[in-house]
């Protein structure tokens, strides 16, 4: 069964039509890679699927749980918005600007959804907590504030926030595009680790090595459609399009 | 306007009712004066205690700044006031006057040994009328010696009117806010000469601060200042009046006025030549020259009669320190109330502050329009003003409100409480605008990492919002904190006895306006000194989360 | 309900009140002006001076800022002609007049709080794009003309304009010191008529209008110092109308 999946989702900001029936599924350890150029709406599509953007018409179901969005049918309304908060809790996010809050030391960034959205016991979340510090490899962080890390150890924090949540599935959204080159190995590595433990990720990346090597599943996206999909071996050796081709080419 | 008249107890002989309420300025020494002790005292203040007794009535009185008093009678808060109050045709529109408890005469003061030190006539006492005046030889004599020269008044007093009238012409008129504002020019040597109340003089004279001052030129009295001073009343407020009335008539009779002014005043100043409308019922005969009778010590001679003023710092410590007669303890309280205001004040302020800037940041274009409308017109109007609306338009429509349901009292709005929100009001106008920019600077990113893993509106803004617009807004709020505090010395107006009050109150009362007007400002560096320790440790602190490396810059 | 005479009465009032307009607007913009200059030398003194120097001038702030103007005003007006030193000394004929008095206090006041502004501003000034007019060979006077004033001009228009419109109420203090703008005038009004709220109320729309007039200004200013925040085309129109 999917944990994850949105079907012929339409989302249009003004004038322009950003995503124009796009469609995924996510079995349980699936790990997808979207790729695409800057402006070909992945980014926008994986802000969808965790609702960040409301989708213009299309269908999401997370865990069994299914929402569908069509014309007229806004986000209004009490019984959905618990919904959506619902949904958003088995799906965690690790955005390209790390987003932690800058007002709680690294700890209280992991500990702040559990105790206060999932109400779980602050004793036990701690203690995942520090687990999960260590074994993102910045245990000994545990009292700064985001401001005193670097990039890569922000952004492993944000993943350790992400997987404090127990999650279903983790959504990445170019987790790396904002580190310095050096950093990036560390962020990579962890994530090859969550990949190798069965997780189940959809990840928008730049990272072509990333996308072959660990990624069972690749989909390219172009002007807001799926032009390409399938296993990345397939793919990488044989590319089913120009465009995909010339894609592949210019990020080596 | 209010029938208060009909609540008040005086026809039932000062039994059950309210008490009459009585303000005075309390620093118009030696006409009324508040001791270090809070206690008020002087010349009205024993008068109208005397009168009190003879009408059986119960009267209360209040201490309150000149520029809130009208206000505060009209809003029924007091409902008699004596502060020297001069009887006019125009005050007449607004007020009701009883009939004059003192006519007063009228002087100059020069520098001691200077060339107007002893002006033409010094020594004598001249009757003018309105009429007689310009063409009298003694003012012809006094215009000769002050040709050219600088002549202080203080603003829209009657003295103001006879200055202009007969030297606008030959000198220069320049106008003070108070009488002991033009003291000081001429001890400044900005104005040659001062022309006040004879009887202020006498006394503002004998004080240190003063003592190179002397009177000077003759005492000017009769029928030029009207009929002379009187109780001011709401103009309906009739059985009051006559009570008033009857009671000032009963007292110049049995020459208590007399006794009490003697004693204050150093001269007799009563009335004896009553106006016409007053006159009725009381066959007192018109004193031949109707004005002021000078009872000892002809002008020219300062300080004459009243108790020498001590060695200088003695003196200071005496007057700052904690016994009897020191103002130590007075503006200790007074510290303390500023703070209680400013912080009742911020308070409020950050509940209204709130609510604008959220306003401000909504979605709701009829909301955005209301909160910057709300900000715009309480940072564009002047404070005092502010708080004028809400004082006393605010308690006048609390009373009229009350009057309406048919309430037996008249409930009104505390003093302090109107103040506090009046200050609240304007400091949250300053607080929003804080609290927007916080919200501003947040990272949008943070937000939605919040949103991202399922938390609610309520409890992202509990959790994420708030805290970091605090953080973000903590330097903003330390300037609106400073502001606030400084705001609040114009609640002095209302007659709250917070620094600033106590300070004029002090000044006023004592005559040493500088060693005041320091220590209040000293009182108020403190008091800012600490809040801006306080935040200089919170950004400290609030810095260390923002900055990349601690201690680098 | 007003009556026509209550309306001949406000109508006199308001006539009496802009007469006065004048003071207020010469002492305010003379204060801003004097205060704006002060405030400049405050601040570089406080960069860039002996630590000795830096150290005084943030106690002047602290002073001027920590305590109420009208106690100022009455201590440099009143307080400081108590002194025969100044009574003779070469500032006495500048100290006399009241007006410049007056100006003198509340420039000394608000140069207080305007250091504090310019220095937020400068020190907000990215590093980056100081070294890069560097970079371009700039250095001293022209890097400040050119990168860094402009930069912390446009950073400090909103606490300024706030500062501003502080200023334009604060010119209320001056009839204090015998200098009679509007309020001192509505003050004057009120103690010989006693209609206090009808006065203030007058009072009052004048200082609004004024101050939302002066607002406006400031909003103009901003966006014409903003170019990068505004719609692309008008700014590449002044961009190329500019270039040599």
């Amino acid at each position: 069964m999917n944990i994850v999946s949105a079907r012929n989702i339409h989302k249009r900001f003004g004038q322009q039509e950003v995503l124009k029936g796009v469609s995924v599924a996510a079995n349980r350890g699936d790990v997808i890679s979207i790729l695409g150029s800057s402006g070909s709406g992945k980014s926008t599509f994986l802000r969808c699927i965790n609702l960040l953007e409301t989708p213009d018409a299309g269908e999401i179901t997370v865990a069994g749980e299914r929402i569908v969005l069509g014309a007229g049918r806004a986000a209004r309304s009490t019984r959905l918005r618990r919904q959506i908060d619902r949904m958003r809790g088995e799906l965690a996010m690790v955005f390209q600007s790390f987003n932690l809050w800058s007002h709680l030391t690294i700890l209280e960034n992991l500990i702040e959804g559990p105790v206060h959205v999932q109400k779980r016991a602050r004793a036990e979340c701690i203690a995942e907590a520090e687990a999960l510090l260590e074994k993102v490899g910045i245990a000994d962080k545990r009292d700064h504030y985001p401001a005193h890390l670097s990039g890569g150890q922000q952004q492993r924090a944000a993943i350790a926030r992400a997987l404090a949540m127990r999650p279903q599935a983790l959504l990445f959204d170019e987790p790396t595009s904002a580190l310095d080159p050096e950093l990036v190995g560390d962020v990579l590595r962890v994530m090859r680790a969550l990949a190798e433990e069965g997780r189940t990720m959809l990840v928008v990346t730049h990272e072509m090595s990333f996308a072959r090597s660990v990624s069972n599943r690749v989909m390219f996206l172009h002007r807001g459609q799926v032009e390409a999909e399938g296993p990345p071996d397939e793919l990488f050796r044989d590319p089913p399009t120009e465009r995909f081709r010339q894609f592949i080419s210019g990020h080596r | 306007m209010l029938a208060l008249a009909g609540l008040l107890p005086f026809c039932a002989q000062g039994q059950g009712g309210r008490a009459v309420i009585i303000a005075t300025e309390g620093d118009y020494a030696p006409w009324n004066l508040t001791r270090a002790d809070g206690v008020l005292d002087g010349f009205e203040v024993e008068l109208v205690h005397d009168l009190c007794t003879r009408m059986r009535l119960e009267c209360r009185l209040v201490a309150q700044d000149w520029n809130g008093m009208i206000a505060s009678l009209q809003a029924g808060k007091v409902d008699v006031l004596m502060d020297a109050l001069s009887i006019t045709e125009e005050r007449r529109l607004i007020l009701a006057f009883s009939r004059p408890y003192a006519r007063t005469a009228a002087t100059f003061v020069a520098l001691r040994g200077s060339a107007l030190g002893r002006l033409p006539l010094s020594g004598r006492t001249l009757s003018l009328s309105r009429e007689s005046a310009p063409d009298d030889p003694a003012v012809q004599e006094l215009r000769a010696a002050l040709r050219g020269r600088t002549i202080a008044i203080q603003a829209a007093s009657i003295y103001a009117r006879f200055i202009y009238l007969n030297f606008g012409d030959i000198a220069t008129v320049r106008e003070y806010k108070s009488s002991a504002e033009h003291d000081l020019d001429v001890l400044a040597g900005r104005a040659d000469v001062a022309f006040d109340d004879a009887t202020y003089f006498k006394t503002a004279l004998a004080n240190a601060d003063e003592r190179e001052l002397t009177l000077s030129g003759p005492l000017i009295g009769g029928a030029i200042w009207g009929e002379g001073e009187g109780f001011g009343f709401r103009r309906d407020d009739v059985q009051l009046k006559a009570a008033f009335d009857a009671a000032v008539a009963a007292a110049i009779a049995d020459g208590t006025v007399r006794r009490l002014s003697e004693k204050w005043l150093k001269i007799d100043v009563t009335p004896y030549q009553l106006p016409p409308a007053a006159a009725v019922g009381s066959g007192e005969p018109a004193a031949p020259r109707g004005g002021a009778q000078p009872a000892e010590a002809p002008p020219g001679d300062g300080v004459s009669g009243h108790a020498a003023p001590g060695e200088a710092l003695p003196d200071v410590l005496q007057i700052f320190g904690f016994g009897a007669g020191g103002w130590g303890r007075a503006l200790l309280l007074s510290a303390l109330m500023t703070a209680v205001v400013t912080a009742a004040a911020l308070g409020v302020g950050a509940v209204l502050g709130g609510l604008i800037a959220a306003a401000r940041l909504s979605g709701n274009a009829a909301l955005r329009g209301a909160g910057e409308i709300y900000s715009t017109l309480f940072r564009g109007v002047p404070e005092l003003l502010v708080i004028y609306l809400i004082f006393f338009g605010g308690s006048t429509l609390v009373t009229r409100v009350a009057l309406a349901l048919g309430a037996g009292t008249v409930a009104g709005m505390p003093s302090l409480a109107a103040g506090i929100l009046a200050v609240g009001v304007i400091s949250g106008a300053y607080q929003a605008e804080v609290y927007r920019g916080g919200y501003l600077a947040i990272s949008r990113g943070e937000i939605e990492a919040a949103r991202s893993i399922g938390m609610r509106t309520a409890m992202r803004l509990r959790r994420i919002v708030v805290p970091q617009v605090l953080r973000f807004a903590l330097p903003g709020l330390g300037n609106v904190v400073q502001l606030t505090l400084k705001d609040s010395a114009l609640i002095s107006v209302t007659g709250v006895a917070e620094i600033m009050r106590t300070t004029e109150v002090g000044a006023g009362s004592t005559h040493r306006y500088f060693l005041f007007y320091l220590v209040g400002g000293a009182l108020y560096l403190a008091m800012t000194g600490l809040s801006g320790r306080a935040f200089e440790h919170a950004e400290l602190r609030v810095g260390r989360t923002l900055r990349a490396s601690p201690g680098g810059i | 309900m007003p009556s026509a005479g209550e309306f001949g009465f406000l109508a006199a009032t308001l006539g009496e009140l802009l007469a006065a307009l004048p003071v207020t607007l010469g002492l305010f913009l003379a204060s801003i002006a004097l205060g704006g200059v002060l405030a400049a030398g405050l601040t570089w003194v406080r960069l860039r001076g002996a630590p000795w120097i830096a150290r005084l001038v943030r106690a002047y702030v602290f002073v001027f800022r920590g305590s109420p103007l009208l106690i100022q005003m009455f201590l440099v007006f009143y307080g400081l002609a108590q002194f025969p030193a100044v009574r003779h000394g070469m500032l006495w004929p500048v100290l006399r007049n009241p007006f410049a008095c007056a100006v003198i206090a509340l420039a000394l006041c608000t140069a207080a709080y305007t250091a504090e502004i310019f220095r937020g501003a400068l020190l907000a000034v990215p590093v980056q794009q100081i070294e890069a007019g560097r970079a371009c060979g700039m250095s001293g006077w022209l890097l400040l003309r050119r990168i860094i004033a402009p930069l912390a001009l446009r950073q400090a228009l909103p606490a300024y304009s706030t500062e501003i419109v502080l200023m334009v109420k604060s010119t209320s203090l001056a009839s204090l010191v015998t200098v009679w703008e509007v309020t001192g005038v509505a003050l004057r009004i009120i103690s010989t008529t006693y209609k206090t709220l009808e006065v203030f109320m007058c009072a009052a729309a004048i200082y609004l209008l004024l101050n939302f007039a002066i607002l406006r200004l400031i909003a103009v200013l901003e966006y014409r110092l903003s170019p990068q925040l505004r719609a692309a085309a008008p700014a590449a129109r002044r961009a190329g109308a500019a270039a040599p």
